[in-house]
């Protein structure tokens, strides 16, 4: 097959134009990705420095006394209640 | 040769089409077709949150045994309050004042009718979600408003506007439908720093006495040997309760002999800004429509009581959003901050009042 030089030049332009094109549409269009997150409930102990990190549960708050310390056998307060992001 | 010259009618009858295109505006009318295909694709995801949002309260209220819950529904989704004349400002405060606790009580009256056997707590997180709702409702309303009178008027440039600012609007759908999660479980949220703040301050004090004033708890106790009172919404159900009132009439029943307010609060960051930054400065910290925030300021102001403030900066996303444990680690830094200004800015025995700001979502007193 013999091409002469300006079809080649239009080939070429077409390839660069289609090629923006794509790659634009594709940045407009591609959703960036929603962290996957979960609910942690932070545990301290009311009289040692005992901290524990165990998943939320429906009716916990800050404040909240729940539990017993495994060292001391006093109670457990809810410290902290937060999402982290979990690493796919 | 024969190919080529035929190939040659080709490229011609392109670029006559496009020139007949482009002068007639038909290229236009193509693109703006894309736009509103690509609206009206967003928009659906808009109404799906809408309904969801919807759905889920009516589930929430009928387990809880409310009678008829979508009609009740039906009737509040559309709720407004009407802001107040602004041309004549005199008494605006009040007159804004009056219509925003009319609207609160219009709201609680409804759920209490809605469900009387229901306790406050669960009450408040089902207002707050209401609250969602609502504004997920007329986001769809507003954008669908937009979009068919763009196609009804021909209106191009309406529709490049809206496509222009669709991202945006999504992103505020997104974080709305998100925070219904947090207000229907009770999560503590990224507004809820300052009463985390307070919080933590009352646990690491000697606590004298506690009242609870309109939605709003006053804490009494002795702080590195001053006198502080903490004041923050009544939790741990969903609620930003009165500070501004209570704290002013706080400083009224103590005469103004107070040295210090801090107002605590979450504040919108700038882009670029890190979440979580804490920041230092005067004035009241407190975003609400404006009575509350006034409040602070009168009562500081006619005392001379100097009036700090710091904010914990975040996005729209975060404050409203579960909050993100860089936000809980920040507030944990805010409480040492905020001890560091009491004793930087108090000698031993002052009344210092620090208000801790928001909602209080998942946090007790
Ligand atoms: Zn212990």
């Amino acid at each position: 097959m013999n091409f002469d030089q300006n079809t080649l030049v239009m080939i070429a332009i077409v390839v660069v134009i289609v090629a923006t094109v794509v790659k634009t549409l594709l940045d407009v269009y591609r959703r960036p990705k929603e962290p996957v997150t979960v609910v942690k409930t932070l545990l301290k102990c009311t009289k040692c420095d005992y901290i524990q990190e165990v998943d939320y549960q429906q009716g916990d708050f800050i404040g909240l006394l729940k539990g017993k310390c495994p060292k001391c056998s006093s109670t457990l307060k809810v410290r902290g209640i937060y999402a982290i992001e979990l690493k796919k | 040769m024969a190919n080529s010259s035929w190939l040659d009618y080709i490229w011609q009858l392109v670029f006559i089409t496009f020139f007949i295109m482009i002068i007639t505006g038909t290229n236009q009318r193509i693109q703006m077709k894309i736009w509103i295909y690509d609206i009206r694709s967003k928009l659906n995801v808009i109404r799906s949150y809408a309904e969801s949002s919807r759905a889920r309260i009516i589930d929430a209220l009928r387990k809880l045994g409310a009678q008829d819950p979508e009609y009740s529904i039906a009737k509040y989704i559309d709720f407004f309050a009407i802001s107040p004349v602004e041309i004549e400002p005199i008494d605006i405060i009040k007159r804004l004042d009056h219509i925003l606790r009319t609207e609160e009580r219009a709201i609680k009256s409804f759920f209490e009718k809605l469900l009387p056997n229901a306790g406050k707590y669960e009450r408040s997180l089902l207002e707050s979600s209401l609250e969602v709702a609502i504004v997920l409702n007329y986001l769809y309303k507003v954008i669908r408003h937009y979009i068919l009178l763009g196609e009804k008027q021909n209106n191009w440039v309406l529709i490049m506007q809206l496509q222009l600012q669709m991202p945006e609007v999504m992103k505020v759908a997104a974080t709305y439908y998100k925070a219904l999660d947090a207000f229907m479980s009770a999560k503590p949220v990224g507004d809820s720093i300052g009463a985390i703040v307070a919080y933590r301050l009352i646990e690491e004090s000697d606590v004298l006495s506690r009242k609870t004033v309109e939605d709003t708890a006053i804490v009494e106790a002795r702080l590195d040997s001053r006198r502080v009172f903490i004041v923050k919404a009544e939790g741990p159900g969903s609620n930003v309760g009165k500070p501004g009132k209570v704290l002013s009439d706080l400083v009224e029943e103590l005469s103004g002999n107070v040295d210090l307010v801090i107002t605590v609060d979450a504040a919108l960051k700038l882009e670029g800004e890190e979440d979580g930054e804490i920041s230092e400065g005067v004035g009241a910290a407190i975003g609400d429509p404006g009575p509350e925030k006034i409040a602070i300021e009168r009562a500081a102001a006619k005392y001379n009581i100097p009036l700090r403030a710091l904010v914990v900066k975040m996005d729209l996303a975060s404050a409203l959003k579960p909050l993100k444990k860089e936000l809980y680690e920040a507030a944990e830094r805010a409480a040492d901050y905020v001890k560091r200004l009491i004793v930087e800015n108090t000698p031993e025995n002052a009344t210092v009042i620090v208000a801790g700001i928001g909602n209080t979502v998942g946090v007790t007193q």
